[in-house]
């Protein structure tokens, strides 16, 4: 028999309100200009986004069964989006060296590797911890996902 | 027994060390610090802290032993009509002991700029004000952490907070288990890896988030009111 009481696991909650996307110098942005006299072009007009993730758990010692349950609520406001084609290449070329950032990041020397006898002891704590989970059942017993989206606007402006 | 404790600091900087690169990660420095730690009978343990600035930096190696400094968050008193440059350009050398060793501008310009980021960080240039506050809870395991922003400047560079989130997470076992050992002592043993609750909250009012794109032109989001996670 599943134990009655119910214990939240975790709950990850992003609540945006107002939020814009914009393009701007990054210079200017990191200058002592008021970030109100930007220079901008805005991509994603003012919108409220709110989400959430909540996974609880009932735990029964006796027959080792760990039940999971995730809500997921997502809330996005009206959006109206802006979009010109040099937005595109620019989008294009962020996401181009955020990979570049990343492989750089990834050859680093983890810090782990620093001290063996470390490294050896954090092996026998991933060990203890996957023995841990091991012992129980887990079973995801639900999923709710509720989204409520009021509209999208997209406009593309392309230069001839 | 209950306690409370209160402290009030000028000026905290908290230097990350990577040594794996013989490089400072990051450096945090918290301006006008008021921190409060409660413990009450029953073992609910509640820490508050206050900032009225609070900057972090990263840092490039121009030279075998010497690094330049770069902001990449900033939360200030200044409102967006009134922004802080997050451009130091201020130099260092890396002595012996892992210190940093402040370098004073040449140029005349620079060293103006200096003398006005030294005020800024001395506190001098605005009065105080709690423009960073974080309430930390732990009830019965349960952890829940809110961290309130005014006027947010940030700079999103993955990478560095990758390697500085790394850095948070590896802990060194032999700090584990003196910890362990310390709770034993005080008689709140908890299951071995049992989960526990945690929420985390983050509220940042007037906040601009840059993406860089390695180009003249970067995206920002700008959130107005309030931003949680």
């Amino acid at each position: 028999m599943i134990e009655k009481k119910l214990e939240e696991l975790y709950t990850y909650k992003l609540t945006m309100q107002r939020t814009e996307m914009m393009v701007a110098s990054e210079k200017d942005f990191t200058s002592s200009l008021p970030l109100a006299e930007l220079t901008k072009r805005i991509l994603v007009h003012p919108f409220n986004l709110s989400f959430s993730l909540k996974t609880e758990i009932y735990r029964d010692q006796a027959s080792s069964k760990m039940a999971l349950f995730r809500k997921d609520n997502i809330f996005i406001d009206q959006v109206a989006i802006r979009i010109a084609s040099r937005d595109l290449i620019l989008l294009l070329e962020s996401n181009f060296y955020l990979k570049q950032n990343l492989v750089s990041y990834k050859k680093l020397v983890p810090f782990t590797d620093v001290e063996s006898d470390y490294k050896s002891k954090l092996n026998q704590r991933k060990q203890l911890r996957d023995d841990y989970f091991a012992r129980w059942k887990i079973e995801q017993m639900g999923h709710d996902v509720n989204m409520i989206a009021l509209g999208i606007q997209l406009v593309n402006f392309f230069n001839l | 027994m209950p306690v409370s404790v209160d402290f009030l600091f000028e000026s905290i900087m908290l230097t990350l060390w990577d040594e794996t690169r013989e490089l400072p990660l990051t450096r945090l420095q918290a301006i006008n610090k008021k921190m409060s730690i409660l413990r009450t009978q029953d073992r609910k343990v509640y820490f508050d802290f206050k900032f009225y600035e609070l900057q972090a930096m990263k840092y490039h190696p121009v030279s075998k032993d010497e690094v330049t400094e770069a902001s990449i968050l900033s939360v200030t008193a200044f409102s967006e009509h009134q922004s802080v440059s997050m451009m130091s350009n201020r130099r260092f050398l890396i002595r012996p002991g892992l210190n940093l060793e402040y370098v004073p501008f040449q140029d005349e310009k620079d060293a103006a700029f200096g003398k006005e980021e030294e005020e800024r960080i001395s506190g001098k240039a605005a009065p105080y004000s709690e423009n960073l506050t974080i309430k930390v809870s732990v009830i019965e395991g349960r952890k829940t952490v809110n961290v309130d922003m005014k006027d947010l400047k940030v700079m999103i560079y993955l990478e560095e907070m990758m390697r500085i989130f790394d850095f948070i997470i590896y802990v060194p076992e032999p700090l584990l288990e003196e910890d362990r050992e310390a709770q034993i002592k005080m008689g709140e043993v908890v299951e071995y890896r049992e989960p526990t609750s945690l929420v985390f909250t983050v509220m940042a009012n007037d906040s601009y988030f840059c993406i860089p794109s390695g180009t003249e032109y970067a995206i920002i989001l700008k959130c107005k009111k309030r931003y949680t996670c």
